[in-house]
């Protein structure tokens, strides 16, 4: 199946993009993706939010879903 | 009103959204760029957003403020950009019947807003600049 990872502020500075499809097995997990973006150090320090709404690590991913990696906020 | 600007926010537009005539108080809390971080001096904030669901958690804020205190009404808008010293990043209006509320809605606003709204901000030294994280735990 094929997500979209969306990468923000500091991680977008890292990975050089803002956004980028990925290709997984079905059944893959929040975790799974992270780790297929690259940024699995990163993880412990990250929120993700799928389709605009946070998720834990250990989601189930559907094919077509929209995966936002969120570094620490700043608003405000 | 919940939304995202990227021109100077007009606090008068924030606060003519929530004003009316059943309420006694109005409270706005303006978040402004501040011209230091410990020692060191801020030249200037830069903000971007997950726009589409920075808009949608501010909605949702507004709503959780709405179920705990009834009476009140709450518009919010973030600036996106370079936010100059001086200049407001947010702007929150907050109106009830009486004071109470009010003070209470528009702290636990601020609060959310940095605790679970996907926006960043860049922090502008004269010698460099940081990626600048919050404080708040996340959702």
């Amino acid at each position: 199946m094929q997500v979209n990872v969306l990468y923000f502020a500091a991680l977008r500075e890292q990975s050089g993009c803002s956004e980028r499809l990925i290709h997984l097995p079905e059944g893959s997990t929040v975790l799974d993706a992270v780790e297929s973006s690259g940024f699995g150090d990163a993880a412990p320090s990250i929120m993700v939010a799928v389709n605009e709404s946070y998720v834990g690590l250990s989601h189930t991913l559907m094919d077509g879903d929209t995966v936002a990696l969120i570094p620490p906020l700043g608003g405000g | 009103m919940f939304n995202l600007t990227g021109d100077v926010i007009d606090p008068n537009n924030v606060r003519n959204a929530v004003r009316r005539s059943e309420a006694g108080a109005l409270v706005v809390f303006e978040g402004v760029t501040r011209n230091h971080h410990e020692d060191r001096e801020v030249i200037r904030l830069e903000y971007e957003a997950y726009a589409s669901m920075a808009e949608s958690q501010m909605a949702e804020i507004g709503r959780q403020v709405q179920l705990r205190w009834p009476d009140v009404r709450i518009a919010m808008q973030h600036r996106l950009g370079v936010v100059a010293v001086g200049e407001a990043s947010v702007v929150i209006a907050v109106s009830a019947p009486h004071r109470g509320p009010a003070y209470e809605a528009s702290q636990f606003a601020i609060e959310e807003l940095k605790r679970r709204v996907p926006i960043w901000k860049r922090e502008v030294y004269a010698d460099g600049s940081i990626w600048k994280a919050n404080r708040e735990v996340s959702p």
